[in-house]
């Protein structure tokens, strides 16, 4: 009963802050634009309806011209600034920005007269400065943008790396101390793209941190597991800076973290550090690449003779998989379908040729022209969410689409270390941005969108682990029998 | 004066041999189908061809000066509905220059027609298209010649008979019941009432009766070299009944009347589709489209121009041809707010759009599209994500009366795999590059055509109105 009562009062002083919450909100924000649609009451709703309904009208009236809000009189496009304020003001809102459009439909093709409406704190926002010297977390208020931008839907994603060979990375001034030099190489080669795929910079980065562990020496006063954690929390830090960690590099790295918490007090420095280099090299042997030749182990059963294997990206436990089954002798051939931006179909080929497998190779838009003599599909993941989602290439999204479309089984190699609690239903909330291609020339109303990831999540027939072929439902499970 | 029997090339080249100059352009303009100049005009934009074919050759006639023109002008940016309109005005030329002097020999003419261009270019079905239509419409006016406002009375009828009956040498072959048959129809007596010239008439009637009648040859001996007639010719025209070889002296000014509805049929398809933007797109829209299309961007910038729509454009890319590029800098110069983006990621973006808008290679008699290579990735993803699958097409040439399992069914096409920027000597690798792709039905919520939005189930209704179902479904010799 007590309990009971605890939770009504818990639930009542939630509201009392929500009910704060909004009243700030309102205040700071007297057209309601940042909030998503479902926080409106009805009677804002309304309000706001008919707001526009007489802007529309007063629009109608020739000569008192109106735009519904400060955007519009920029909406002519020509003035790039007033874009990039757009851009800027969709940043948090981005979400709600296909929403927030609908209620606002206003047709903005009139640069002139400015403002006269019920904005007075939107043509303060003319001023602000443009999106680079300000985050949207800054602003106190926004606006929807006078249009929907595809661009802006990402906005909430951090801008995409360029690989730019010569850069290199100085470290924080005020952490420089605890950032390692094999670090900044480790950032450089992120940054650069020199390494990729998960696996890769799961490995790259525990080696890292194999150095850094193998460098360190407790400071005498402190204790060496909170002290250990904290140094490598920082490298870690810097290297997420470099490029958004992957899914594997973040469980690699809690179980680290988590070794390093378990270091007792009484421990020898030398032998925490053996034992924890040890550890590594264990994870590193038996999470990653054992996994992934048990992977591919499992897998080749499921490949029969005379099958055509559609695979797309370049996947180190697929390509084990190949060459298990090759070497069991099984005859099959190989449809590589490969995609920009990566276009790591190529070194897919490559390797498929080593082999001597017969290869087809074929673009994006091939898909659905090779699809109809496939027998299986397969590819690997970047990640998988306790939801089912499957986060993989981009592009394996489309593939899983066209299997579907034709009837064909698709499988998904992933090792369990990739597995997250993380939940994702589009791959729009969180991904990662590709730089715009070179053969793109972005005009003054054009721009360039790219995404590294998909979020599959539905259509694929089963999850090739260590532990055995698995549907995707199960990863929750499996997560849980982890622990 | 030569007449055309039956439907080959022999045939056709000796029937235009009194009219050099349209022969001349025939040869040139099949000449530039083969060459190549028309090939994918979908892809004619891209702006870096690897394997391009040197320009046009220097032999070519001095008719086709304009042509040539303008395929230097713009480097090989002619269009479909520009290559059609050639082809059009090519068999206007030909039909308004030479003496042909029945529905039946016009027929004859335009499967010929029909076949040389099915020869010379048989992966686009539009030259096909365009000349099924022109044979429909033939046959439409002959029938409207046939059946004119019935006359009232019947006396006029039993007027005629007599001399019908005169005038047949080989009466006794027509049985009587086949001369009442035949004054029964009204054609008989607007033949009359029309026809002033007495021969016309005595043609008219002859053949009438020779098709009617068994013993053809010994009629037919008489004028060796006469006007063609049903057992004369070959081809479909052997089906046609034998008032389609009967000179009517209107005929071919209506014929030519209806041959320039379909010309402005082409010219004002894409008004027409471009009326309807407003009704499709609304404000603050996320409309995505893939690769390059003229009609998509004709409509979209209609609605942005026109209608006064703001809305954003997505453009899938279009690899490995880049399509998307061309059409993102048309529209984006146009004003267009446009973002490009990796075919890859049109799966993860789609849950974002609210319209996808494909264009057409074809429009197939079940309601499928042949469409370019990796538009059906987009319509699928469309219909996963509950986004209305919209095909832009004008229907004027684009129609076929073909459905998608019949033989050369998808009208598939391959272009050279040096796009694909992988080289490989090895014989363990095949590198494939196909340019259509079909999309099912059932994957389209509507057309936007030229006659208005179309339902895909509906598509084979508009065949029957278009097409006649004796016209050979492909023109092979």
């Amino acid at each position: 009963m007590s309990t009971e009562e605890e939770k009504e009062a818990e639930k009542a002083r939630k509201k009392a802050e929500k009910a704060k919450r909004a009243a700030e909100f309102a205040a700071k924000n007297p057209n309601g634009f940042s909030k998503p649609k479902e926080k409106l009451s009805k009677a804002e709703r309304r309000a706001k309806q008919e707001a526009q309904r007489a802007a529309k009208e007063d629009k109608k009236i020739p000569g008192k011209k109106a735009p519904t809000n400060a955007d519009d009189c920029f909406a002519d496009g020509s003035n790039s600034s007033s874009q990039e304020t757009s851009n800027m003001t969709s940043n948090n809102t981005s979400n709600n920005n296909a929403n927030m459009a609908r209620l606002s439909s206003s047709p903005q093709t009139l640069a002139l007269p400015p403002p006269i409406l019920n904005n007075s704190n939107s043509n303060r926002k003319q001023n602000t400065p443009p999106r680079k010297s300000s985050t949207a977390s800054n602003l106190p208020y926004s606006q929807p943008p006078s249009t929907v931008d595809a661009q802006s839907l990402f906005s909430h994603l951090s801008p995409p790396i360029k690989p730019v060979v010569t850069k290199t990375l100085s470290p924080p001034p005020q952490t420089s101390k605890s950032i390692h030099p094999s670090t900044v190489t480790l950032c450089n080669s992120y940054s650069r793209f020199s390494i990729t795929g998960s696996n890769s910079r799961c490995i790259a980065m525990l080696e890292c941190f194999k150095k850094i562990i193998g460098d360190y020496e407790p400071p005498k006063d402190k204790v060496m597991s909170m002290d250990l954690t904290r140094v490598l929390k920082e490298n870690f830090k810097v290297i997420t800076e470099s490029r958004v960690h992957s899914i594997s590099m973040g469980n690699a790295f809690t179980f680290l973290k988590n070794l390093v918490t378990k270091i007792k007090h009484n421990e020898e420095t030398s032998a925490a550090k053996e034992n924890l280099l040890f550890a590594i090299d264990q994870f590193i042997e038996k999470t990653v690449q054992f996994a992934s030749d048990v992977i591919a182990k499992e897998g080749s059963t499921k490949v029969k003779n005379g099958d055509v294997i559609l695979t797309y990206g370049c996947s180190t436990s697929v390509k084990k998989l190949f060459a298990k089954a090759l070497e069991q002798g099984k005859d099959f051939r190989v449809i590589v379908v490969d995609g920009r931006p990566e276009l790591e179909g190529k070194e897919m080929l490559g390797y498929l040729q080593e082999l001597g497998i017969h290869v087809t190779y074929v673009g994006f838009n091939s898909l659905s022209y090779v699809m109809k003599e496939v027998s299986l599909v397969l590819y690997g993941a970047a990640a998988l969410l306790s939801n089912g989602s499957v986060v993989c290439r981009v592009g394996a999204n489309g593939v899983t689409l066209v299997a579907g479309a034709y009837r064909k089984p698709v499988l998904v190699c992933c090792e369990t270390y990739k597995f997250s609690k993380k939940v994702q239903i589009d791959a729009i909330t969180h991904n990662e941005l590709t730089p715009q291609p070179e053969e793109f020339k972005s005009e003054p109303n054009s721009d360039w969108v790219g995404v590294k990831y998909d979020v599959v999540g539905e259509g694929v027939a089963g999850i090739v682990t260590e532990f055995g072929i698995v549907p995707t439902t199960s990863v929750a499970v499996i997560l849980r029998e982890m622990e | 004066m030569p007449h055309i029997y039956s439907p080959t090339s022999e045939s056709l080249r000796t029937y235009l041999s009194t009219h050099a100059h349209v022969l001349l352009a025939l040869d040139t303009f099949l000449l530039s189908l083969r060459l190549g100049e028309f090939n994918n005009p979908s892809y004619s934009d891209i702006p870096s061809r690897p394997n391009e074919i040197p320009g046009s050759p220097s032999f070519r006639a001095t008719d086709s000066g304009e042509l040539k023109e303008e395929i230097n002008k713009e480097g090989r940016k002619v269009s479909r509905s520009a290559l059609t309109l050639k082809a059009m005005e090519l068999v206007r030329s030909i039909v308004g220059t030479t003496k042909w002097t029945s529905a039946g020999e016009l027929l004859i003419i335009l499967e010929a027609l029909g076949r040389l261009f099915h020869s010379s270019y048989a992966k686009d079905p539009c030259l096909s298209n365009t000349i099924r239509r022109l044979m429909n419409l033939v046959r439409t006016v002959e029938e409207d010649l046939k059946t004119p406002q019935p006359t009232p009375g019947a006396l006029s009828v039993n007027t005629n008979l007599p001399l019908e009956g005169n005038i047949v040498p080989s009466g006794a072959l027509s049985p009587p019941n086949n001369i009442s048959r035949s004054t029964s129809t009204p054609s008989m007596t607007s033949a009359f009432a029309q026809n002033s010239n007495n021969t016309d008439l005595l043609y008219s009637n002859l053949d009438r009766f020779r098709s009617d009648s068994i013993s053809m040859s010994e009629t037919t001996t008489l004028t060796e070299e006469g006007p063609p007639n049903p057992t004369n010719v070959s081809g479909i025209a052997r089906k046609l009944p034998g008032y389609f070889f009967s000179y009517k002296a209107e005929f071919r000014q209506m014929v030519m009347e209806g041959f320039q509805e379909v010309i402005d049929d082409l010219e004002e398809g894409r008004r027409e589709i471009n009326e309807q933007a407003g009704l499709h797109i609304h404000s603050n829209e996320i409309i995505l489209t893939y690769s390059l299309s003229r009609t998509i961007e004709n409509f979209l910038l209609h609605a942005h121009q026109k209608e006064k729509r703001q809305f954003h454009v997505i453009i899938a890319e279009g690899a490995p041809h880049f399509g998307g590029h061309v059409m993102a800098n048309k529209l984006s110069s146009k004003g267009v707010r446009v973002t490009v983006i990796n075919d890859s990621a049109i799966t993860a973006l789609m849950p974002r759009v609210n319209l996808l808008l494909l264009p057409a290679h074809a429009i197939l008699a079940n309601g499928g599209v042949v469409a370019p290579s990796g538009s059906h990735l987009c319509a699928l993803s469309a219909l996963a994500n509950k986004v209305p699958t919209v095909v832009v097409s004008s229907l004027t040439f684009k129609l076929c009366p073909m459905y998608p399992h019949e033989g050369q069914d998808i009208m598939q096409d391959f272009v050279s795999p040096a796009f694909l920027g992988v080289g490989s000597e090895s014989d363990n690798v095949d590198l494939i590059c196909p340019v259509h792709d079909y999309i099912p039905p059932e994957l389209i919520k509507l057309f936007i055509t030229n006659v208005g939005g179309v339902l895909p189930s509906y598509v084979y209704r508009l065949l029957s109105e278009v097409y006649c179902v004796e016209d050979p479904i492909v023109f092979k010799g």
